[in-house]
C-alpha cells in the first residue's frame, strides 16, 4: 500500500480544468490549490493502478508543468493482487 | 488488505501536510499530523544516483535491504522533493538480472573470444585479463591498453582509476563517459575563465528574473531544478521563461516565449543578441575594461571525424582552437552581421521574438539565468556555443553574481566531482591540470611519490577516438567501467561494434547489469552500485556529497573500486612500467602497481577503525585500511590552496554536500566576485583568477555550417535525447518495473504532417535510416514533444531499439564530443 504527497505545478490559465481531471481520477485528492498553479495531491494505491502509475499519468495532463513527489509512505499488505499495466502515454 | 479507514486518512493528512509544508503552503489546521516512525527501519542520506541536479534522498534499509528512499527535507538542492526516479531509486538495485559472478567467453573449458559467457571465479577473470594486458603492453606499449570510465564513478573511483592508468600503467588512454555529455562545457569554461565548472549555484533559482533554456529540456530531464524555476516564475512578479528548443516539449508549457529554431544556428543567434547589446547601448563598459579580455576563434576547423573523410580534409585549420586578441571595434563589427532580419531567417524564430529573447539580456534591471546541456554541448561546435553564451553575460556584466549566471548543467551525478575534477579526461590530471604541461605532471608525480617521467606528456585516446582505435586495432586492452558505451556512442555499425569485436582485442565491461556493451566484452566484471559502496558525488553546483554503505552488494559483485585496486596487484612496476624508470626510484623495484599507488604510505594511512559505526565497509575490510579517505585525502592535496580547496572528509559525511571552494569551513556560493569568493584580492569586485591578468575571454566563434543536414535522400534532421521516465541508456530505469511500464519502448516523434506526406500513421511500424544504419520503430505524431515539419526526434533508452546504430560520430573539433542532436535520416513505411 502506497500514498504519496506530491507538489503539481499547474499553468494558471489550465489550472479549472487540469484540477477536474485530478479529482476525477481514482486515488487521487487534491487537498491545497493556491491561485498561482500550486497544488498539493495526495495519490494512493487503487485496485486497478498503483500510486506510482498514477503519478505517472498525472505528468501527462495538460496544464500541468512539473511534478515532485515529497512524501510516500508505504506498508506491504498481506494478498494485495498485483494492479494490470496500465496504457502508457508517450 | 488490512487498514483502518481512519489510518488512511490520517497517512493522507500526513502526506498533505508534509507536502504543503515543503512548498509553503497552508492548510487547515486539522490536516496537520506528524507521521508515525517506521522504527525497524534504518535512515541515512545519500545523493540520487541518476542526474547532475544531486538531490539529497533519505534511504531506508531494513534487513540488509533498501526498502524506501524519500527527498531529504534537510537538503538545499531538492528541500525534501523527489522526481519520479528518484522516488523509484529503491528498485535500481534490485533488477532480476543482476549480475552476480564474473563471466569469461569460452569455449572448451578456455578463453575464447567467440565463446559463450561462462561463470568464473574473481581469480580466473583477472589471470585471463592480467595475462592479454602484459601481452598488449609488451607487444605494443602503454598506448595499446585504455580505460573507458564515468561520470558515475564515485569520486576516489575516478580517482584511483585515472592514477593506475596514467601513473600505473603509464597510459593516458583513459576517457569518461562525461566526454559525450560535457567536454564541451569543460573546453568552454577553460578557454574563457582558465577555470572549469559554474561561478554561479542553484540559488539562483530564486534570484533570476529571466530564465533561458538554450536546448535543454529541463521539465523532464532535470524534473526537481525545474520545479524550483517553475516556483520562481509563478510566484515573482514578473518573471519570464524563454525556450529555446529545434522542437517544442515539455518546458514550452511554461514559456513566455517558447522559441523552435532550425538546428545549429543558435551560433547565429546567440551572436544577434551581442550585436543588439552593442547596438542598444546596453553594453557594461566598466565591467568589460577592467575585467575582459576581447577574441576570435579560428574558424573552419573540420568536424572531429576521420583524417581520411573528405570534411576534414576540405578544413582550413582542421581541430585549431587558436586565439587572436582583437579589439572591441573589430568584435562589434564582426557580430554587426547578425542583423535581425537575418538571424530570423537563419532560424525560423520570428523576428519580435527574437527582440523580445535579446532584451532580457540587454536590460540593466532584468538578472538573466541562462541554462543549458545537452543542447550545446553535444554540437559539432559545442565548445563555441558555450562561449558564445558567455560573451553576452560578459558584455553585460551579468555574472557571478546572484540571479546572474550562466549555468551549465550536467546530466551525471558526478560529471563535475568525478569526471571532470578528478582528472579523468584523456588530456588532465586532477584540479584542472594537464598531462601536456611539464609542470603539471611534475607536481602530481611528486604528490604521487612516483620517478619524474612516470606520466606520459601526450594526450591519450578520447572516447570517440578509442572506439575508432579499437576498430583499427591499435587499442587492444580496454575496460569500461560503470557506463554503457555500446549503446550510448554514435556510429555502433561502423566503429564501436567493430572495435568491441576485433579478434585484436580483449575487452573488460564492469556493470551491474549485462547491457548491450557488457554482452559485447569478452569479460563481464560484476559490479556493485550505488549504496553498496560507500561513495561521493559532485553535482552541477560544485557540491561535493558523500554516503555511507548502507547495504552488502549480491554475490560476487565487487565495486569498481575494489576491482581496480585488485587488478594492480597483478602487475609489477618492472612488467608496467619497465627497468629504466624503476630505476629512478630503486626502493620500488619488485613491488606492486597495488603497492606504488595506493600503499605508498598516504593513501593507506588511515585505519579501518575510522570507518563509520554500524556500517560495512567492504573496501577497507578488504584491503586493511579506510580506502575511501585515503584516495580523498591525497586527492584532495592538489586542490587545496589552488582554488578547488574541498573540506576535511568528515565533513562531508555530516553536511548535505559542500560547494568548492571550502576555505575555512566556509563554502563558496559565487566565485570570482569579491565578498563570495576568498581568492578574490580585496578592493577589486570581481577577479577571474583562472588567467593570471584576473580577465575572462569573450570568444567570437561565427556560424558554420553542421557536418551534414538533410538533403533529397535523406530528407529530415534526426535528433535524439532523453524521456522522464528513463535516465540515460536505461539500464537502471528500464529495471524498474513502474518506469518501464510508463515508456516501453522508443517512438519517432514526428510532426502529423510529416507523416501525412509519407502516408503514415500515428502507431505505425515504421523504418528509421540514415547513411549508417537503419532501425524498425513506431510513430508517434500527438506525444510530449511536437517537433517542427522536417525533424524527428527519438530518445536513446530503448536497447531494443539502437538509435545510435544511425547517428554519425562527428565532434566539436575542441571539445571532442559527439554531436548527437543532428545528422539526416529518413522515414519510410515498412
Amino acid at each position: 500500500m502506497n500514498i504519496c504527497g506530491c507538489l503539481v505545478h499547474v499553468r494558471r490559465d489550465a489550472l479549472p480544468a487540469a484540477r477536474a481531471q485530478m479529482e476525477a481520477l481514482k486515488g487521487v485528492e487534491v487537498h491545497a490549490a493556491t491561485e498561482d498553479g500550486r497544488l498539493v495531491v495526495v495519490v494512493e494505491d487503487t485496485d486497478a493502478a498503483f500510486a506510482s502509475d498514477i503519478i505517472m499519468s498525472l505528468h501527462q495532463i495538460r496544464g500541468v508543468i512539473s511534478l515532485t513527489i515529497n512524501y510516500h509512505h508505504f506498508e506491504e499488505l498481506p494478498h494485495r493482487p498485483s494492479p494490470a499495466a496500465p496504457h502508457p502515454e508517450t | 488488505m488490512t487498514i483502518s479507514d481512519s489510518r488512511r486518512t490520517f497517512l493522507k493528512a500526513t502526506a498533505a501536510a508534509s507536502t504543503a509544508a515543503a512548498a509553503g503552503i497552508s492548510l487547515a489546521p486539522a490536516a496537520l499530523a506528524q507521521t508515525p516512525g517506521n522504527s525497524d527501519i534504518r535512515w541515512d542520506k545519500a545523493p540520487c544516483r541518476f542526474c547532475g541536479t544531486g538531490c539529497s534522498v533519505l534511504v531506508g534499509t531494513k534487513e540488509g535491504r533498501v526498502v524506501a528512499t524519500q527527498g531529504d527535507p534537510e537538503a538545499p538542492v531538492n528541500r525534501g522533493l523527489n522526481c519520479i526516479k528518484g522516488y523509484f531509486l529503491s528498485k535500481i538495485m534490485y533488477g532480476t538480472d543482476r549480475l552476480t559472478t564474473p563471466m569469461l567467453r569460452k569455449s572448451g573449458g578456455k578463453y575464447d573470444k567467440n565463446g559463450e559467457f561462462e561463470p568464473v571465479s574473481w581469480d580466473e577473470a583477472f589471470d585471463v585479463m592480467a595475462e592479454k594486458w602484459k601481452a598488449a603492453l609488451a607487444a605494443n606499449g602503454p598506448t595499446s591498453v585504455g580505460m573507458f570510465g564515468s561520470g558515475q564513478w564515485t569520486v576516489w573511483e575516478g580517482y584511483a582509476a585515472s592514477k593506475l592508468m596514467k601513473a600505473g600503467f603509464r597510459s593516458n588512454n583513459i576517457d569518461p563517459n562525461a566526454r559525450h555529455c560535457m567536454a564541451s562545457a569543460v573546453v568552454g569554461f577553460m578557454r574563457a575563465f582558465g577555470i572549469d565548472e559554474p561561478m554561479g549555484c542553484y540559488d539562483d533559482f530564486e534570484q533570476a528574473d529571466t530564465f533561458v533554456l538554450w536546448g535543454s529540456n529541463m521539465a523532464e530531464m532535470h524534473p526537481i531544478l525545474w520545479s524550483r524555476l517553475t516556483d520562481t516564475r509563478l510566484t515573482k512578479p514578473g518573471a519570464q521563461v524563454h525556450v529555446l528548443s529545434t522542437f517544442e516539449h515539455r518546458s514550452f508549457e511554461l514559456a513566455d516565449n517558447g522559441m523552435v529554431f532550425t538546428p545549429q544556428t543558435d551560433l547565429a543567434i546567440l551572436n544577434y543578441i551581442a550585436n543588439y547589446i552593442i547596438q542598444n547601448d546596453a553594453v557594461n563598459w566598466d565591467f568589460l575594461e577592467k575585467h575582459v579580455n576581447i577574441t576570435k576563434t579560428a574558424t573552419d576547423i573540420g568536424y572531429g571525424l576521420r583524417d581520411t573523410n573528405p570534411l576534414q580534409q576540405a578544413a582550413a585549420n582542421p581541430d585549431s582552437g587558436e586565439l587572436t586578441p582583437i579589439d572591441f571595434d573589430e568584435y562589434a563589427a564582426a557580430v554587426a552581421d547578425y542583423t535581425l532580419e537575418k538571424v530570423a531567417e537563419m532560424s525560423g524564430v520570428p523576428a519580435h521574438q527574437l527582440e523580445r529573447l535579446a532584451e532580457q539580456y540587454a536590460d540593466p534591471d532584468r538578472k538573466v539565468m541562462s541554462l543549458w546541456t545537452m543542447g550545446f554541448n553535444q554540437h559539432t561546435r559545442g565548445s563555441w556555443v558555450n562561449g558564445l553564451v558567455y560573451n553576452v553575460h560578459l558584455l553585460t556584466g551579468k555574472i557571478s553574481e546572484p540571479g546572474n549566471s550562466p549555468f551549465s548543467l550536467t546530466g551525471q551525478p558526478s560529471a563535475c566531482g568525478t569526471a571532470r575534477e578528478v582528472g579523468t579526461f584523456s588530456h588532465r590530471l586532477p584540479a584542472d591540470m594537464v598531462v601536456t604541461n611539464p609542470e603539471h605532471r611534475a607536481h602530481a608525480e611528486e604528490i604521487w611519490k612516483l620517478p619524474e617521467g612516470t606520466i606520459p606528456d601526450k594526450p591519450g585516446l578520447h572516447a570517440v577516438a578509442q572506439n575508432r582505435a579499437l576498430k583499427d586495432g591499435t587499442l587492444n586492452a580496454y575496460w569500461v567501467q560503470c557506463n554503457n558505451n555500446m549503446q550510448a556512442a554514435a556510429n555502433i555499425n561502423e566503429e564501436g561494434w567493430p572495435g568491441y569485436r576485433n579478434s585484436q582485442n580483449f575487452v573488460t565491461v564492469s556493470d551491474a547489469y549485462p547491457t548491450v556493451t557488457a554482452m559485447s566484452a569478452d569479460l563481464i566484471l560484476p559490479a556493485a552500485m550505488w549504496v553498496e559502496k560507500e561513495g561521493a558525488y559532485g553535482n552541477a553546483e560544485r557540491r561535493t556529497q558523500f554516503w555511507h554503505q548502507q547495504v552488502m552488494a549480491p554475490g560476487e559483485a565487487k565495486s569498481d573500486l575494489w576491482q581496480l585496486m585488485e587488478f594492480a596487484k597483478r602487475f609489477t612496476v618492472e612488467e608496467a612500467w619497465g627497468e629504466e624508470l624503476v630505476a629512478k626510484i630503486p626502493e620500488l623495484a619488485g613491488k606492486t602497481l597495488y603497492e606504488v599507488l595506493y600503499e605508498n604510505g598516504q593513501v593507506n594511512q588511515y585505519p579501518t577503525e575510522e570507518t563509520a559505526e554500524g556500517f560495512d565497509n567492504v573496501e577497507a575490510e578488504h584491503f586493511g585500511f579506510y580506502v575511501q579517505k585515503g584516495l580523498f585525502e591525497e586527492y584532495a592535496m592538489f586542490g587545496r590552496g589552488h582554488g578547488h580547496d574541498l573540506a576535511p572528509f568528515e565533513q562531508y559525511h555530516q553536511a548535505r554536500g559542500l560547494r568548492w571552494p571550502v576555505v575555512d569551513g566556509q563554502e563558496t556560493l559565487y566565485r570570482f566576485r569579491e565578498g563570495y569568493d576568498p581568492y578574490v584580492p580585496e578592493g577589486s569586485e570581481v577577479s577571474f583568477y583562472g588567467y593570471p591578468d584576473g580577465k575572462a575571454k569573450i570568444i567570437f566563434a561565427p556560424y558554420e555550417a553542421p557536418p551534414e543536414a538533410p538533403d533529397e535522400e535523406y530528407d529530415l534532421w534526426l535528433s535524439t535525447g532523453r524521456v522522464l521516465e528513463h535516465w540515460h541508456s536505461g539500464s537502471m530505469t528500464r529495471r524498474v518495473p513502474e518506469l518501464h511500464r510508463a515508456f516501453p519502448a522508443a517512438v519517432v516523434f514526428m510532426h502529423p504532417e510529416d507523416a501525412e506526406a509519407r502516408g503514415l500513421r500515428r502507431g505505425q511500424e515504421i523504418s528509421i535510416s540514415t547513411r549508417r544504419g537503419e532501425m524498425l520503430s513506431r510513430l508517434e505524431t500527438r506525444g510530449r514533444n511536437k517537433p517542427p515539419k522536417g525533424l524527428v526526434f527519438v530518445p536513446w533508452f530503448d536497447e531494443g531499439q539502437l538509435i545510435n546504430k544511425l547517428t554519425l560520430d562527428a565532434t566539436c573539433p575542441l571539445s571532442k564530443q559527439t554531436d548527437f542532436k543532428k545528422c539526416a535520416c529518413k522515414v519510410e513505411r515498412v
